[in-house]
Protein backbone atom coordinates (compact mmCIF):
# COMPACT_ATOMS: atom_id res chain seq x y z
CA UNK A 1 0.00 0.00 0.00
CA UNK A 2 2.86 2.37 0.83
CA UNK A 3 4.28 1.88 -2.65
CA UNK A 4 1.03 3.33 -3.96
CA UNK A 5 1.25 6.42 -1.80
CA UNK A 6 3.31 8.48 -4.24
CA UNK A 7 1.20 7.79 -7.36
CA UNK A 8 -1.91 8.45 -5.28
CA UNK A 9 -0.52 11.70 -3.95
CA UNK A 10 0.38 12.77 -7.48
CA UNK A 11 -2.70 11.53 -9.30
CA UNK A 12 -5.31 13.22 -7.09
CA UNK A 13 -3.99 16.79 -7.37
CA UNK A 14 -3.47 16.24 -11.11
CA UNK A 15 -7.07 15.17 -11.54
CA UNK A 16 -8.26 18.08 -9.43
CA UNK A 17 -6.22 20.52 -11.50
CA UNK A 18 -7.70 19.05 -14.68
CA UNK A 19 -11.21 19.49 -13.31
CA UNK A 20 -10.50 23.08 -12.27
CA UNK A 21 -9.01 23.86 -15.68
CA UNK A 22 -12.06 22.38 -17.39
CA UNK A 23 -14.49 24.34 -15.23
CA UNK A 24 -12.47 27.53 -15.66
CA UNK A 25 -12.40 27.11 -19.42
CA UNK A 26 -16.15 26.46 -19.53
CA UNK A 27 -16.90 29.53 -17.42
CA UNK A 28 -14.70 31.78 -19.57
CA UNK A 29 -16.19 30.34 -22.75
CA UNK A 30 -19.74 30.86 -21.52
CA UNK A 31 -18.96 34.41 -20.33
CA UNK A 32 -17.54 35.33 -23.73
CA UNK A 33 -20.62 33.82 -25.44
CA UNK A 34 -22.88 35.83 -23.15
CA UNK A 35 -20.94 38.99 -24.02
CA UNK A 36 -21.19 38.22 -27.74
CA UNK A 37 -24.90 37.61 -27.38
CA UNK A 38 -25.34 40.96 -25.62
CA UNK A 39 -23.34 42.76 -28.30
CA UNK A 40 -25.38 41.11 -31.04
CA UNK A 41 -28.62 42.12 -29.31
CA UNK A 42 -27.29 45.68 -29.07
CA UNK A 43 -26.42 45.72 -32.79
CA UNK A 44 -29.87 44.39 -33.64
CA UNK A 45 -31.50 46.98 -31.42
CA UNK A 46 -29.51 49.76 -33.07
CA UNK A 47 -30.44 48.46 -36.53
CA UNK A 48 -34.09 48.29 -35.50
CA UNK A 49 -33.90 51.82 -34.13
CA UNK A 50 -32.32 53.07 -37.36
CA UNK A 51 -34.96 51.32 -39.46
CA UNK A 52 -37.69 52.84 -37.27
CA UNK A 53 -36.17 56.29 -37.61
CA UNK A 54 -35.92 55.87 -41.37
CA UNK A 55 -39.55 54.73 -41.54
CA UNK A 56 -40.75 57.69 -39.48
CA UNK A 57 -38.62 60.17 -41.42
CA UNK A 58 -40.03 58.76 -44.68
CA UNK A 59 -43.51 59.11 -43.22
CA UNK A 60 -42.88 62.76 -42.33
CA UNK A 61 -41.43 63.43 -45.82
CA UNK A 62 -44.49 61.90 -47.39
CA UNK A 63 -46.78 63.97 -45.17
CA UNK A 64 -44.88 67.10 -46.18
CA UNK A 65 -45.24 66.20 -49.84
CA UNK A 66 -48.98 65.52 -49.53
CA UNK A 67 -49.46 68.74 -47.55
CA UNK A 68 -47.68 70.68 -50.31
CA UNK A 69 -49.74 69.00 -53.01
CA UNK A 70 -52.96 69.77 -51.16
CA UNK A 71 -52.05 73.39 -50.55
CA UNK A 72 -50.56 74.17 -53.95
CA UNK A 73 -52.68 71.84 -56.08
CA UNK A 74 -56.16 71.29 -54.65
CA UNK A 75 -56.18 74.61 -52.75
CA UNK A 76 -55.32 76.60 -55.87
CA UNK A 77 -57.91 74.75 -57.97
CA UNK A 78 -60.60 75.45 -55.39
CA UNK A 79 -59.66 79.13 -55.25
CA UNK A 80 -59.87 79.31 -59.05
CA UNK A 81 -63.23 77.54 -59.02
CA UNK A 82 -64.58 80.15 -56.63
CA UNK A 83 -63.28 82.95 -58.85
CA UNK A 84 -65.09 81.40 -61.82
CA UNK A 85 -68.24 81.11 -59.75
CA UNK A 86 -68.28 84.87 -59.20
CA UNK A 87 -67.02 85.81 -62.66
CA UNK A 88 -69.00 88.63 -64.38
CA UNK A 89 -72.05 87.32 -66.24
CA UNK A 90 -72.46 84.13 -64.20
CA UNK A 91 -75.47 83.34 -62.05
CA UNK A 92 -74.50 83.54 -58.37
CA UNK A 93 -74.68 80.15 -56.60
CA UNK A 94 -74.27 80.76 -52.87
CA UNK A 95 -74.57 77.04 -52.02
CA UNK A 96 -71.75 76.10 -54.38
CA UNK A 97 -69.66 78.94 -52.96
CA UNK A 98 -70.33 77.73 -49.43
CA UNK A 99 -69.33 74.19 -50.39
CA UNK A 100 -66.09 75.46 -51.95
CA UNK A 101 -65.34 77.43 -48.76
CA UNK A 102 -65.90 74.26 -46.74
CA UNK A 103 -63.61 72.30 -49.07
CA UNK A 104 -60.89 74.99 -48.75
CA UNK A 105 -61.17 74.91 -44.96
CA UNK A 106 -60.99 71.13 -44.96
CA UNK A 107 -57.93 71.12 -47.23
CA UNK A 108 -56.25 73.65 -44.92
CA UNK A 109 -57.08 71.59 -41.86
CA UNK A 110 -55.70 68.40 -43.42
CA UNK A 111 -52.64 70.24 -44.66
CA UNK A 112 -52.03 71.77 -41.21
CA UNK A 113 -52.34 68.38 -39.57
CA UNK A 114 -49.96 66.83 -42.02
CA UNK A 115 -47.36 69.55 -41.73
CA UNK A 116 -47.85 71.94 -38.82
CA UNK A 117 -46.62 75.28 -40.14
CA UNK A 118 -46.81 76.78 -36.64
CA UNK A 119 -44.19 74.34 -35.48
CA UNK A 120 -41.70 75.44 -38.09
CA UNK A 121 -42.40 79.12 -37.65
CA UNK A 122 -43.07 79.58 -33.93
CA UNK A 123 -41.73 76.50 -32.24
CA UNK A 124 -43.01 73.68 -30.09
CA UNK A 125 -44.86 75.64 -27.40
CA UNK A 126 -46.92 77.64 -29.86
CA UNK A 127 -47.59 74.61 -32.04
CA UNK A 128 -48.80 72.61 -29.05
CA UNK A 129 -50.93 75.54 -27.91
CA UNK A 130 -52.50 75.68 -31.37
CA UNK A 131 -53.04 71.93 -31.23
CA UNK A 132 -54.75 72.13 -27.84
CA UNK A 133 -56.87 75.12 -28.90
CA UNK A 134 -58.02 73.27 -32.01
CA UNK A 135 -59.70 70.60 -29.86
CA UNK A 136 -63.46 71.30 -29.69
CA UNK A 137 -64.55 72.05 -26.13
CA UNK A 138 -68.29 72.26 -26.77
CA UNK A 139 -68.99 69.04 -24.81
CA UNK A 140 -67.48 70.38 -21.61
CA UNK A 141 -64.02 68.95 -22.23
CA UNK A 142 -61.22 71.00 -20.72
CA UNK A 143 -57.83 70.61 -22.40
CA UNK A 144 -54.90 72.58 -21.05
CA UNK A 145 -51.27 73.05 -21.92
CA UNK A 146 -48.84 73.84 -19.10
CA UNK A 147 -45.21 74.65 -19.59
CA UNK A 148 -42.32 76.31 -17.86
CA UNK A 149 -42.02 80.04 -18.11
CA UNK A 150 -40.70 81.45 -20.40
CA UNK A 151 -41.71 79.36 -23.43
CA UNK A 152 -39.39 76.56 -24.44
CA UNK A 153 -36.29 77.11 -26.43
CA UNK A 154 -36.14 75.85 -29.98
CA UNK A 155 -34.93 72.35 -30.67
CA UNK A 156 -33.70 70.86 -33.92
CA UNK A 157 -36.67 70.50 -36.33
CA UNK A 158 -36.62 66.68 -36.36
CA UNK A 159 -36.87 66.58 -32.55
CA UNK A 160 -39.54 69.28 -32.38
CA UNK A 161 -41.60 67.41 -34.93
CA UNK A 162 -41.19 64.13 -33.07
CA UNK A 163 -42.24 65.69 -29.73
CA UNK A 164 -45.19 67.33 -31.49
CA UNK A 165 -46.26 63.99 -32.97
CA UNK A 166 -45.96 62.32 -29.56
CA UNK A 167 -48.17 65.01 -28.03
CA UNK A 168 -50.59 64.66 -30.94
CA UNK A 169 -50.73 60.91 -30.44
CA UNK A 170 -51.27 61.25 -26.69
CA UNK A 171 -54.10 63.71 -27.18
CA UNK A 172 -55.66 61.61 -29.94
CA UNK A 173 -55.55 58.51 -27.74
CA UNK A 174 -57.01 60.43 -24.82
CA UNK A 175 -59.83 61.89 -26.90
CA UNK A 176 -60.58 58.54 -28.50
CA UNK A 177 -60.52 56.27 -25.46
CA UNK A 178 -60.28 58.10 -22.13
CA UNK A 179 -63.76 59.67 -21.89
CA UNK A 180 -62.15 62.32 -19.70
CA UNK A 181 -63.45 65.74 -18.61
CA UNK A 182 -60.02 67.22 -18.04
CA UNK A 183 -56.88 66.64 -20.04
CA UNK A 184 -53.59 68.30 -19.25
CA UNK A 185 -50.43 68.31 -21.29
CA UNK A 186 -47.38 69.51 -19.39
CA UNK A 187 -43.93 70.26 -20.75
CA UNK A 188 -40.88 70.28 -18.50
CA UNK A 189 -37.56 71.30 -19.97
CA UNK A 190 -34.23 70.29 -18.51
CA UNK A 191 -30.84 70.51 -20.15
CA UNK A 192 -30.88 68.02 -23.05
CA UNK A 193 -34.14 66.54 -21.81
CA UNK A 194 -37.77 67.34 -22.40
CA UNK A 195 -40.47 65.68 -20.34
CA UNK A 196 -43.96 65.55 -21.75
CA UNK A 197 -46.59 64.60 -19.20
CA UNK A 198 -50.09 63.75 -20.31
CA UNK A 199 -52.73 63.48 -17.59
CA UNK A 200 -56.45 62.81 -17.80
CA UNK A 201 -59.23 61.98 -15.35
CA UNK A 202 -60.81 59.44 -17.67
CA UNK A 203 -61.65 55.78 -17.33
CA UNK A 204 -58.03 54.59 -17.27
CA UNK A 205 -56.98 51.13 -18.31
CA UNK A 206 -55.30 47.99 -17.11
CA UNK A 207 -51.54 48.31 -17.48
CA UNK A 208 -51.23 44.55 -18.06
CA UNK A 209 -52.65 45.15 -21.56
CA UNK A 210 -49.50 47.09 -22.41
CA UNK A 211 -47.35 44.05 -21.70
CA UNK A 212 -49.24 42.07 -24.32
CA UNK A 213 -48.52 44.57 -27.08
CA UNK A 214 -45.71 43.49 -29.38
CA UNK A 215 -42.53 45.52 -29.64
CA UNK A 216 -42.46 48.02 -32.53
CA UNK A 217 -41.03 46.46 -35.67
CA UNK A 218 -40.66 48.60 -38.78
CA UNK A 219 -40.68 45.65 -41.15
CA UNK A 220 -43.30 43.63 -39.29
CA UNK A 221 -47.03 43.63 -39.85
CA UNK A 222 -48.94 46.73 -38.74
CA UNK A 223 -50.20 46.09 -35.23
CA UNK A 224 -52.15 49.27 -34.52
CA UNK A 225 -51.48 52.92 -34.31
CA UNK A 226 -52.10 54.29 -30.80
CA UNK A 227 -49.75 53.11 -28.13
CA UNK A 228 -47.41 51.26 -30.45
CA UNK A 229 -47.00 54.34 -32.63
CA UNK A 230 -46.27 56.33 -29.51
CA UNK A 231 -43.77 53.79 -28.30
CA UNK A 232 -42.02 53.78 -31.68
CA UNK A 233 -41.64 57.55 -31.74
CA UNK A 234 -40.29 57.63 -28.20
CA UNK A 235 -37.90 54.82 -29.12
CA UNK A 236 -36.66 56.79 -32.12
CA UNK A 237 -35.65 59.63 -29.80
CA UNK A 238 -34.10 57.12 -27.41
CA UNK A 239 -36.49 58.20 -24.68
CA UNK A 240 -38.55 56.49 -22.04
CA UNK A 241 -42.28 56.08 -21.75
CA UNK A 242 -43.92 55.54 -18.37
CA UNK A 243 -47.56 54.74 -17.84
CA UNK A 244 -49.53 55.16 -14.64
CA UNK A 245 -53.12 54.09 -14.91
CA UNK A 246 -55.79 52.10 -13.11
CA UNK A 247 -59.25 51.28 -14.40
CA UNK A 248 -61.47 54.19 -13.34
CA UNK A 249 -58.55 56.19 -11.97
CA UNK A 250 -57.40 58.23 -14.96
CA UNK A 251 -54.16 57.96 -16.84
CA UNK A 252 -50.78 59.60 -16.69
CA UNK A 253 -48.22 59.06 -19.42
CA UNK A 254 -44.76 60.45 -18.99
CA UNK A 255 -42.48 60.67 -22.00
CA UNK A 256 -38.89 61.54 -21.14
CA UNK A 257 -37.23 62.60 -24.35
CA UNK A 258 -33.60 63.43 -25.02
CA UNK A 259 -33.62 66.45 -27.34
CA UNK A 260 -31.01 68.65 -28.95
CA UNK A 261 -31.27 72.42 -28.77
CA UNK A 262 -31.06 74.37 -31.94
CA UNK A 263 -27.73 76.14 -32.22
CA UNK A 264 -28.28 79.91 -31.88
CA UNK A 265 -28.13 81.74 -35.17
CA UNK A 266 -24.91 83.71 -35.64
CA UNK A 267 -25.39 87.30 -34.60
CA UNK A 268 -25.07 89.59 -37.62
CA UNK A 269 -22.94 92.68 -36.93
CA UNK A 270 -24.96 95.87 -36.57
CA UNK A 271 -23.70 99.30 -37.40
CA UNK A 272 -24.92 102.73 -36.33
CA UNK A 273 -26.97 104.53 -38.97
CA UNK A 274 -24.41 107.23 -39.27
CA UNK A 275 -21.68 104.94 -40.42
CA UNK B 1 10.41 13.59 6.20
CA UNK B 2 7.03 14.42 7.64
CA UNK B 3 6.63 17.45 9.88
CA UNK B 4 3.66 15.92 11.64
CA UNK B 5 3.31 12.50 13.17
CA UNK B 6 0.97 9.77 11.87
CA UNK B 7 -1.14 10.10 15.01
CA UNK B 8 -1.62 13.78 14.39
CA UNK B 9 -2.58 13.07 10.78
CA UNK B 10 -5.08 10.44 11.89
CA UNK B 11 -6.66 12.85 14.39
CA UNK B 12 -6.84 15.59 11.78
CA UNK B 13 -8.34 13.19 9.23
CA UNK B 14 -10.92 11.97 11.75
CA UNK B 15 -11.87 15.55 12.54
CA UNK B 16 -12.20 16.35 8.85
CA UNK B 17 -14.32 13.26 8.24
CA UNK B 18 -16.59 14.17 11.12
CA UNK B 19 -16.86 17.75 9.89
CA UNK B 20 -17.76 16.54 6.39
CA UNK B 21 -20.42 14.21 7.76
CA UNK B 22 -21.93 16.92 9.96
CA UNK B 23 -21.74 19.52 7.17
CA UNK B 24 -24.61 17.83 5.33
CA UNK B 25 -26.88 19.63 7.83
CA UNK B 26 -26.11 22.93 6.06
CA UNK B 27 -27.61 22.03 2.62
CA UNK B 28 -30.41 20.26 4.48
CA UNK B 29 -31.39 23.42 6.37
CA UNK B 30 -31.03 25.53 3.23
CA UNK B 31 -33.31 23.18 1.29
CA UNK B 32 -35.92 23.43 4.07
CA UNK B 33 -35.76 27.20 4.16
CA UNK B 34 -35.95 27.56 0.37
CA UNK B 35 -38.40 24.73 -0.23
CA UNK B 36 -41.01 26.99 -1.83
CA UNK B 37 -38.37 28.34 -4.24
CA UNK B 38 -37.13 24.92 -5.32
CA UNK B 39 -38.13 23.43 -8.66
CA UNK B 40 -39.33 19.78 -8.66
CA UNK B 41 -35.86 18.80 -9.87
CA UNK B 42 -34.12 20.51 -6.96
CA UNK B 43 -36.63 18.98 -4.58
CA UNK B 44 -35.65 15.58 -5.93
CA UNK B 45 -31.99 16.51 -5.48
CA UNK B 46 -32.68 17.50 -1.88
CA UNK B 47 -33.35 13.79 -1.18
CA UNK B 48 -29.58 13.43 -1.27
CA UNK B 49 -29.14 15.25 2.02
CA UNK B 50 -31.46 12.78 3.78
CA UNK B 51 -29.76 9.81 2.09
CA UNK B 52 -26.39 11.14 3.19
CA UNK B 53 -27.46 11.95 6.74
CA UNK B 54 -29.21 8.61 7.17
CA UNK B 55 -26.19 6.72 5.83
CA UNK B 56 -23.86 8.55 8.23
CA UNK B 57 -26.03 7.66 11.22
CA UNK B 58 -26.53 4.06 10.07
CA UNK B 59 -22.83 3.58 9.27
CA UNK B 60 -21.76 4.96 12.69
CA UNK B 61 -24.27 2.79 14.47
CA UNK B 62 -23.19 -0.30 12.50
CA UNK B 63 -19.53 0.48 13.22
CA UNK B 64 -20.20 0.43 16.98
CA UNK B 65 -22.52 -2.52 17.06
CA UNK B 66 -21.39 -4.86 14.26
CA UNK B 67 -17.82 -3.58 13.75
CA UNK B 68 -18.53 -3.37 10.01
CA UNK B 69 -20.53 -0.77 8.18
CA UNK B 70 -19.71 -1.86 4.63
CA UNK B 71 -23.29 -2.80 3.82
CA UNK B 72 -24.59 0.66 4.78
CA UNK B 73 -21.81 2.41 2.87
CA UNK B 74 -22.55 0.33 -0.22
CA UNK B 75 -26.26 1.08 0.13
CA UNK B 76 -25.34 4.77 0.29
CA UNK B 77 -23.24 4.50 -2.87
CA UNK B 78 -25.95 2.60 -4.72
CA UNK B 79 -28.60 5.09 -3.56
CA UNK B 80 -26.41 7.99 -4.65
CA UNK B 81 -25.94 6.46 -8.10
CA UNK B 82 -29.70 5.92 -8.51
CA UNK B 83 -30.61 9.38 -7.21
CA UNK B 84 -28.11 11.34 -9.32
CA UNK B 85 -28.91 9.32 -12.44
CA UNK B 86 -32.58 10.25 -11.87
CA UNK B 87 -31.65 13.93 -11.39
CA UNK B 88 -29.51 14.13 -14.51
CA UNK B 89 -32.10 12.11 -16.45
CA UNK B 90 -34.36 15.14 -16.12
CA UNK B 91 -31.87 17.70 -17.40
CA UNK B 92 -30.05 15.89 -20.19
CA UNK B 93 -31.57 16.75 -23.55
CA UNK B 94 -30.40 13.85 -25.68
CA UNK B 95 -32.75 10.95 -25.21
CA UNK B 96 -30.20 8.30 -26.14
CA UNK B 97 -27.72 9.74 -23.65
CA UNK B 98 -30.30 9.74 -20.86
CA UNK B 99 -31.10 6.10 -21.45
CA UNK B 100 -27.44 5.22 -21.90
CA UNK B 101 -26.77 6.48 -18.36
CA UNK B 102 -29.77 4.61 -17.02
CA UNK B 103 -28.45 1.48 -18.72
CA UNK B 104 -24.92 2.01 -17.40
CA UNK B 105 -26.16 2.61 -13.86
CA UNK B 106 -28.38 -0.50 -13.94
CA UNK B 107 -25.68 -2.75 -15.40
CA UNK B 108 -23.08 -1.25 -13.06
CA UNK B 109 -25.21 -1.83 -9.95
CA UNK B 110 -26.13 -5.38 -10.97
CA UNK B 111 -22.50 -6.12 -11.72
CA UNK B 112 -21.60 -4.77 -8.29
CA UNK B 113 -24.05 -7.10 -6.59
CA UNK B 114 -22.66 -9.97 -8.65
CA UNK B 115 -19.12 -9.08 -7.59
CA UNK B 116 -20.23 -8.98 -3.96
CA UNK B 117 -21.92 -12.36 -4.15
CA UNK B 118 -19.14 -14.10 -6.05
CA UNK B 119 -16.09 -12.40 -4.58
CA UNK B 120 -15.94 -10.52 -1.28
CA UNK B 121 -17.61 -7.55 0.33
CA UNK B 122 -14.44 -5.46 0.44
CA UNK B 123 -14.01 -5.72 -3.31
CA UNK B 124 -17.67 -4.94 -3.78
CA UNK B 125 -17.23 -1.78 -1.73
CA UNK B 126 -14.27 -0.67 -3.86
CA UNK B 127 -16.24 -1.46 -6.98
CA UNK B 128 -19.29 0.58 -5.86
CA UNK B 129 -17.17 3.55 -4.89
CA UNK B 130 -15.26 3.53 -8.17
CA UNK B 131 -18.48 3.09 -10.12
CA UNK B 132 -20.01 6.02 -8.26
CA UNK B 133 -17.03 8.25 -9.05
CA UNK B 134 -16.87 7.27 -12.71
CA UNK B 135 -20.59 7.37 -13.45
CA UNK B 136 -21.36 10.59 -11.58
CA UNK B 137 -18.34 12.31 -13.16
CA UNK B 138 -19.57 11.16 -16.59
CA UNK B 139 -23.06 12.52 -15.85
CA UNK B 140 -21.57 15.85 -14.75
CA UNK B 141 -19.36 16.04 -17.85
CA UNK B 142 -22.33 15.22 -20.11
CA UNK B 143 -24.29 18.07 -18.51
CA UNK B 144 -21.37 20.50 -18.86
CA UNK B 145 -20.97 19.52 -22.51
CA UNK B 146 -24.68 20.17 -23.01
CA UNK B 147 -24.30 23.59 -21.38
CA UNK B 148 -21.47 24.49 -23.76
CA UNK B 149 -23.73 23.68 -26.73
CA UNK B 150 -26.80 25.60 -25.52
CA UNK B 151 -27.16 29.33 -26.15
CA UNK B 152 -26.16 30.97 -22.87
CA UNK B 153 -29.05 32.34 -20.84
CA UNK B 154 -27.28 33.58 -17.74
CA UNK B 155 -24.03 33.28 -15.86
CA UNK B 156 -23.07 29.68 -15.10
CA UNK B 157 -22.59 30.36 -11.42
CA UNK B 158 -26.33 31.07 -11.20
CA UNK B 159 -27.20 27.64 -12.55
CA UNK B 160 -27.70 25.13 -9.67
CA UNK B 161 -27.08 22.14 -11.91
CA UNK B 162 -23.76 23.63 -13.03
CA UNK B 163 -22.73 24.06 -9.40
CA UNK B 164 -23.79 20.51 -8.63
CA UNK B 165 -21.86 19.20 -11.63
CA UNK B 166 -18.71 21.06 -10.61
CA UNK B 167 -19.10 19.66 -7.09
CA UNK B 168 -19.58 16.22 -8.52
CA UNK B 169 -16.44 16.48 -10.67
CA UNK B 170 -14.30 17.79 -7.82
CA UNK B 171 -15.57 15.07 -5.52
CA UNK B 172 -14.92 12.38 -8.11
CA UNK B 173 -11.45 13.71 -9.00
CA UNK B 174 -10.51 14.01 -5.33
CA UNK B 175 -11.72 10.56 -4.35
CA UNK B 176 -11.46 8.22 -7.32
CA UNK B 177 -7.82 7.28 -6.72
CA UNK B 178 -8.39 6.51 -3.03
CA UNK B 179 -11.64 4.71 -3.72
CA UNK B 180 -10.08 2.50 -6.37
CA UNK B 181 -7.41 1.25 -3.97
CA UNK B 182 -7.99 -1.98 -2.12
CA UNK B 183 -8.54 -0.43 1.30
CA UNK B 184 -8.65 -3.84 3.02
CA UNK B 185 -4.89 -4.15 2.55
CA UNK B 186 -4.16 -0.81 4.16
CA UNK B 187 -3.87 -0.22 7.87
CA UNK B 188 -6.63 1.51 9.79
CA UNK B 189 -4.39 4.56 10.21
CA UNK B 190 -3.64 4.75 6.50
CA UNK B 191 -7.31 4.45 5.66
CA UNK B 192 -8.15 7.23 8.06
CA UNK B 193 -5.54 9.50 6.50
CA UNK B 194 -6.84 8.75 3.01
CA UNK B 195 -10.36 9.48 4.09
CA UNK B 196 -9.23 12.80 5.46
CA UNK B 197 -8.43 13.78 1.88
CA UNK B 198 -11.76 12.31 0.75
CA UNK B 199 -13.45 14.42 3.42
CA UNK B 200 -12.00 17.61 1.93
CA UNK B 201 -13.58 16.69 -1.44
CA UNK B 202 -16.83 15.92 0.37
CA UNK B 203 -16.76 19.30 2.11
CA UNK B 204 -16.30 21.05 -1.25
CA UNK B 205 -19.18 19.04 -2.67
CA UNK B 206 -21.47 19.94 0.23
CA UNK B 207 -20.53 23.61 -0.15
CA UNK B 208 -21.41 23.56 -3.85
CA UNK B 209 -24.61 21.64 -3.10
CA UNK B 210 -25.58 24.34 -0.58
CA UNK B 211 -24.85 27.01 -3.20
CA UNK B 212 -27.00 25.11 -5.69
CA UNK B 213 -29.94 25.19 -3.26
CA UNK B 214 -29.32 28.87 -2.57
CA UNK B 215 -29.31 29.76 -6.29
CA UNK B 216 -32.29 27.58 -7.21
CA UNK B 217 -35.43 29.27 -8.55
CA UNK B 218 -38.81 27.76 -9.37
CA UNK B 219 -38.25 28.62 -13.06
CA UNK B 220 -34.46 28.29 -13.10
CA UNK B 221 -32.48 27.22 -16.17
CA UNK B 222 -32.21 23.69 -14.85
CA UNK B 223 -35.97 23.30 -15.24
CA UNK B 224 -36.00 24.02 -18.98
CA UNK B 225 -35.39 20.85 -20.92
CA UNK B 226 -36.95 20.45 -24.38
CA UNK B 227 -39.31 17.50 -24.64
CA UNK B 228 -37.74 16.23 -27.84
CA UNK B 229 -34.17 15.23 -28.55
CA UNK B 230 -32.72 12.01 -29.80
Amino acid sequence: MDSMLLPVLLATPTLLLLVLALVGFLMRYQTSRLRQQRELAQVLETAQQQALTAALVAQEDERQRIAGELHDGVGTILALAKLHLYAPGTVPAPEASHLIDQAVAEVRRISRNLQPATLQQLGLTQALRALVQAIPTDQGLDVRLEHDQPPLERYIPAHELMVYRIAQELLANGLRHAQARHICLRLKAEPRLLTLIYTDDGQGFNLAILEELPAPAPLGPPVGMGLINLRSRVAVLGGQLRYHSTPGGGTQVEAILPVTRLAPAPVSPSYPLAS
Amino acid sequence: MLLVSTTQLVIASEALSLLMQVSIIVPMVVSWRRWSQLSPLMRLLSSYVYLSALSVVAARWAEWTHHSNLLYLMAFNAGKIILFTAVYFQVLQLRWLRWLFVGLATVGLLAGVYVGLRQEMGLMMTYFRTLQCGLLAALALAYLEQLSREPPRERLRSNPMFLLSVGQLIYSAGTVVFFSLDFTRASVAQNKIYFGVVAISGLIFNTLLTMAFLRARPDGPETQRPVTGS
